[in-house]
C-alpha cells in the first residue's frame, strides 16, 4: 500500500489553500470586501473634493461691497483699513459705526444694497470676538466671510502686539511652548533621577487608539471566522473524512494561517487601493502632500521607515497569531454551531481586556510613556500584540522592550498551541459542552 | 498482509464504550461489525482509524500499527459530512490532494467515479458554454452519499472502512453500491462494513463480530457460525390443515404466514421423521425447506430485540 501521508508542512499549505480559496469564494467575504474597497477608493477621494484649494474657484477681488465694523476694544486701538492694502480688498469700503447703532445697523443691511457685511468687535474679559452679520440675499464667494475675518483677527493680533511694543525675539517667546522637566539633586549636588515630561501628543495619542481599534475589529473579524470556522467541520461531520487524511495538527494551523493571510491580504489590498485613491484625491485637490499623510500626526511620518513597517505588520501577524489560536481553542469546545455562543466567550474576553488594556495605556501615553503600567501593558501578551504597533509607529517605544514583547507573546503563543490542539483532539466527536469541562480546560 | 485488531477499549468516564475487542482480517474481503445503536461499532471504527484515543490495544495493519493518516484509509462515515456550500469538484480535489494523489489523476478518477455513480450532471453541469459544479447542499442525501463514496475511493486505497454504506439509500442506488463493493472485493481489498441491514451482511461478509454494548458477544467465519446452529430452521407448506400434525410431533412452531409454517426443529432428523409422517398420511407438501438461522435469527437471539430497525 502507497504511503498518502503529506508533510505537515504540505497539510498546512493545502488546508490554508482550501481556507483561502474558498473563503474569497463566499459571498460574505466578497461583499465586505467590496465595501471596504469603496470606502478605501472613494473616501480620500471625497475628501480631496471636499479639500479642494480656495483658489480654484477665488475671485481676484473680494465680493464684500460694503464692510461696516462696529468697534468696542477699550484702550486697544486697530486700524482695520489695512485691509485695503491687501489687493484683494482694494476695492471694498469700509465704514466704521458706533456700537449703539450695530443693531440697527443689522436691520437696515437688507435695505442698503447688496453684498453688505456688518463686523462687531469686542473685547470680553479673556478673550476678543469678532462677529460677522450677513443679509440673507447676499451671494459672496464661499470663503469670502471666513477669510475676511481671518485677515482682521491677524490684523487686531498685531495691532496688540505692536502697542505692547513687543520685538521679533519677544512676539516669538511669546507663542513658543513650555515644557517641565524635574531634577531630584543629591546632598553632594549629583543628578540622582531625572524624571521630564514624556507624554506624547494628543494626536499622537489618538492615532494609536484608532490604529487598536482597527486591530481590535480585524481581529475580531478573523477570530470569529476562525471559532466559526472550526465547529462547522465538527457540526457538518467533514472532519472525520479530513481526519483520515491529514492531521489535527495541519487542519487547525493551515485553518488559522490561512485566515490571517486573507485578513492580512485584504487589510494590503485595501491599503493599495487607498494609496491609489490617494494619488487620484492630491491631483483633485491640488495639494502638495499626500490627502491620507496630512491626516497623520507628524511623529508618524517622521518615524515611518521600512523596518517600522515590517515590526508593525509582524505584531499584526502576532496579533492574529495569538488570538485565531483563542478563537481556535473556543471553538474546539463546541461541537455544534448553537454551543459556540457559550464558548467563544473566553476568546471576546481575552481580546477585550486586551484591547482595552491596550485603549486606555493610549490615552495615558499623553500624561507620560515611562510608567510602569505602560511597561506591562507592553509586555503583558494580550495587551503587547494590541500596544506596540502604535506605540512603534509613534516612536515612543524602545527595541529592548519590543524585543522582550516578541518573546512573551512567542511563548504564549507555542502555549495555547500545545493547549488548543490537545483540547481539539479531546473533543472531536464531543456532543455537548459542560461548564465544568470548560473551567477544567481553562485551567490545563 | 492484513487487518489485526487486539484488545480494543475505550471508556468515557465510568462508561466503557468498547471492551476488549480483537477480531483479525486475513485474506481480503469483508468484514462486518454489527450491533445494535450504541453497541461501539462507530466508536471501534473511529479507534481503528486513529480519530479516538484507544484506552487499550492496539490495530495492526501489515504487523505495523496503523495509522490512518499516513496508510491509505478510505472512509465512509456513518454521518454524512460535505461542506455544503463548497464546489462538489473543489470539494473532491481537496481531499484527493490532502490524500497525496496527483491533480491530474483525481480529475481522471473523479470523471470515471462519476461515471459510474451517475453523478456527472452534478460534477459537469453546463451554462453558457462553461462547465460548473453543484454544491452539496443543492443535491439529494442520496446523491451526496455517492460524492462521499468517491472520496473514499479517490486515493484507491486497499483498506475501505465503510460505516453504514446502504442507509438512506433507494433501492436503484443500494444495486449501484452494492455493485461497486462487489468490484471493490474482487479488487482484492479489504473491507469492513459495519450495517444494520443483515441481508446486506449475508451477501457480501465471510467474517462478523457482532457487538452488544462494547462487548464482542458472536464472532467468527458466517458460515461456521450458521453451521454451528444447525438445519434447525424448518419451513414447511402444505395444501392441507397440517397444524395437528405438528403439535402431534410437539415442534415449536415461530411463525404462521399463507406461505407455510416456519418450525424450529432440534436437527435434521427430527425434521425428517415429521415429513415421515406427512408422507404416510399422503399429505400434499407444496414446500419442504430445512434451513440454517438466518444472520437476523442468530443477531435476535445474541442481542435481544432491542432495536427496531432490525
Amino acid at each position: 500500500m502507497k504511503s498518502c501521508k503529506n508533510s505537515v508542512l504540505k497539510e498546512i499549505f493545502l488546508v490554508c489553500k482550501f481556507t483561502v480559496k474558498q473563503s474569497c469564494k463566499t459571498k460574505s467575504f466578497q461583499i465586505s470586501f467590496a465595501i471596504l474597497a469603496c470606502l478605501a477608493f472613494f473616501g480620500p477621494i471625497i475628501m480631496g473634493i471636499i479639500q479642494a484649494k480656495p483658489e480654484d474657484n477665488m475671485p481676484n477681488n473680494t465680493e464684500i461691497s460694503t464692510l461696516y465694523i462696529g468697534m468696542d476694544l477699550g484702550e486697544v486701538k486697530v486700524d482695520f483699513e489695512k485691509l485695503l492694502e491687501d489687493d484683494f480688498y482694494s476695492k471694498m469700503k469700509i465704514e466704521y459705526i458706533e456700537m449703539k447703532d450695530v443693531e440697527e445697523g443689522k436691520k437696515d443691511l437688507e435695505k442698503e444694497g447688496k453684498n453688505q457685511l456688518l463686523v462687531e468687535v469686542n473685547h470680553m474679559e479673556s478673550n476678543f470676538q469678532i462677529k460677522a452679520w450677513e443679509p440673507v440675499k447676499n451671494s459672496f464667494w464661499e470663503r469670502d466671510v471666513e477669510t475676511l475675518l481671518e485677515r482682521m483677527s491677524a490684523i487686531l493680533t498685531e495691532s496688540i502686539q505692536l502697542q505692547c511694543a513687543l520685538t521679533d525675539s519677544q512676539k516669538l517667546a511669546l507663542n513658543t511652548q513650555v515644557n517641565t522637566e524635574v531634577h531630584k539633586v543629591q546632598e553632594n549636588g549629583e543628578i540622582k533621577n531625572l524624571s521630564k515630561k514624556t507624554g506624547i501628543a494628543e494626536s499622537d495619542s489618538m492615532f494609536i487608539y484608532g490604529f487598536i481599534m482597527v486591530i481590535l475589529m480585524i481581529g475580531a473579524f478573523a477570530g470569529s471566522s476562525i471559532a466559526s470556522s472550526v465547529v462547522s467541520e465538527k457540526n457538518g461531520k467533514i472532519l472525520e473524512y479530513l481526519l483520515t487524511s491529514i492531521s489535527p495538527i495541519g487542519i487547525l494551523a493551515g485553518k488559522i494561517i490561512g485566515c490571517i493571510l486573507l485578513t492580512v491580504g485584504e487589510i494590503l489590498c485595501i491599503g493599495a487601493i487607498a494609496v491609489v485613491a490617494d494619488g487620484i484625491a492630491k491631483n483633485i485637490s491640488n495639494q502638495e502632500g499626500s490627502m491620507i499623510g496630512s491626516m497623520l500626526p507628524d511623529t508618524i511620518i517622521s518615524n515611518l521607515s521600512l523596518g517600522t513597517v515590517v515590526l508593525v505588520l509582524f505584531f499584526i501577524v502576532l496579533n492574529l497569531t495569538l488570538y485565531g489560536f483563542l478563537a481556535a481553542y473556543a471553538g474546539s469546545l463546541a461541537s455544534k454551531v448553537e454551543e459556540l455562543k457559550d464558548t467563544v466567550g473566553i476568546f471576546s474576553i481575552a481580546e477585550l481586556v486586551g484591547g482595552y488594556l491596550a485603549l486606555f495605556s493610549a490615552m495615558y501615553m499623553t500624561e507620560g510613556t515611562t510608567s510602569l503600567f505602560l511597561k506591562f501593558v507592553y509586555l503583558f501578551p494580550l495587551s503587547s500584540v494590541f500596544m506596540i504597533p502604535g506605540a512603534l509607529l509613534v516612536g515612543k517605544v524602545n527595541f529592548f522592550m519590543v524585543f522582550l514583547a516578541i518573546v512573551f507573546v512567542m511563548i504564549s503563543i507555542i502555549v495555547l498551541v500545545i493547549v488548543t490542539i490537545k483540547t481539539y483532539k479531546t473533543h472531536l466527536f464531543s456532543s455537548s459542552v459542560k461548564k465544568k469541562r470548560l473551567i477544567k480546560f481553562s485551567r490545563q | 498482509m492484513s487487518l489485526e485488531v487486539k484488545n480494543l477499549t475505550k471508556k468515557y468516564g465510568e462508561k466503557t464504550v468498547v471492551n476488549n475487542l480483537s477480531f483479525s482480517i486475513k485474506e481480503p474481503g469483508v468484514y462486518a461489525l454489527l450491533g445494535t445503536n450504541g453497541a461501539g461499532k462507530t466508536t471501534t471504527i473511529r479507534m481503528i482509524l486513529g480519530m479516538v484515543e484507544k484506552d487499550e490495544g492496539e490495530v495492526l495493519w501489515q504487523g505495523k500499527t496503523l495509522n490512518s493518516v499516513e496508510s491509505n484509509v478510505g472512509y465512509l462515515a456513518e454521518e454524512r459530512g460535505l461542506y455544503p456550500k463548497v464546489d462538489l469538484m473543489d470539494q473532491l480535489l481537496y481531499f484527493a490532494k490532502l490524500k497525496n494523489v496527483p491533480k491530474s489523476t483525481a480529475k481522471e478518477k473523479i470523471q470515471y467515479w462519476a461515471k459510474r455513480l451517475e453523478v456527472e450532471e452534478y460534477l459537469y453541469a453546463k451554462k453558457k458554454g462553461k462547465t460548473y459544479s453543484y454544491k452539496a447542499d443543492q443535491l439529494s442525501k442520496g446523491n451526496q452519499q455517492k460524492i462521499q463514496l468517491m472520496s473514499a475511493l479517490i486515493s484507491e486505497p486497499r483498506l475501505l472502512i465503510l460505516d453504514e454504506p446502504l442507509s438512506g439509500l433507494d433501492p436503484v442506488n443500494t444495486d449501484l453500491f452494492k455493485g461497486i463493493i462487489r468490484e471493490e472485493i474482487k479488487k482484492d481489498k479489504f473491507l469492513i462494513m459495519s450495517s444494520h441491514q443483515m441481508a446486506t451482511i449475508e451477501e457480501f461478509c465471510s467474517d462478523i463480530t457482532i457487538m452488544n454494548r462494547g462487548n464482542a458477544v458472536l464472532q467468527g467465519n458466517l458460515n461456521d457460525i450458521k453451521k454451528s446452529y444447525g438445519r434447525v430452521n424448518l419451513y414447511i407448506k402444505s395444501d392441507n390443515d397440517i397444524e395437528n400434525d405438528i403439535q402431534k410431533m410437539g415442534l415449536m412452531v415461530k411463525n404462521h404466514t399463507p406461505d407455510g409454517y416456519h418450525i424450529k426443529v432440534q436437527g435434521q432428523e427430527q425434521a425428517m421423521e415429521f415429513l415421515k409422517v406427512l408422507m404416510e398420511k399422503q399429505t400434499p407438501i407444496v414446500k419442504f425447506e430445512l434451513r440454517e438461522p438466518s444472520l437476523h435469527e442468530i443477531f435476535v437471539e445474541k442481542v435481544g430485540d432491542t432495536n427496531e430497525e432490525l
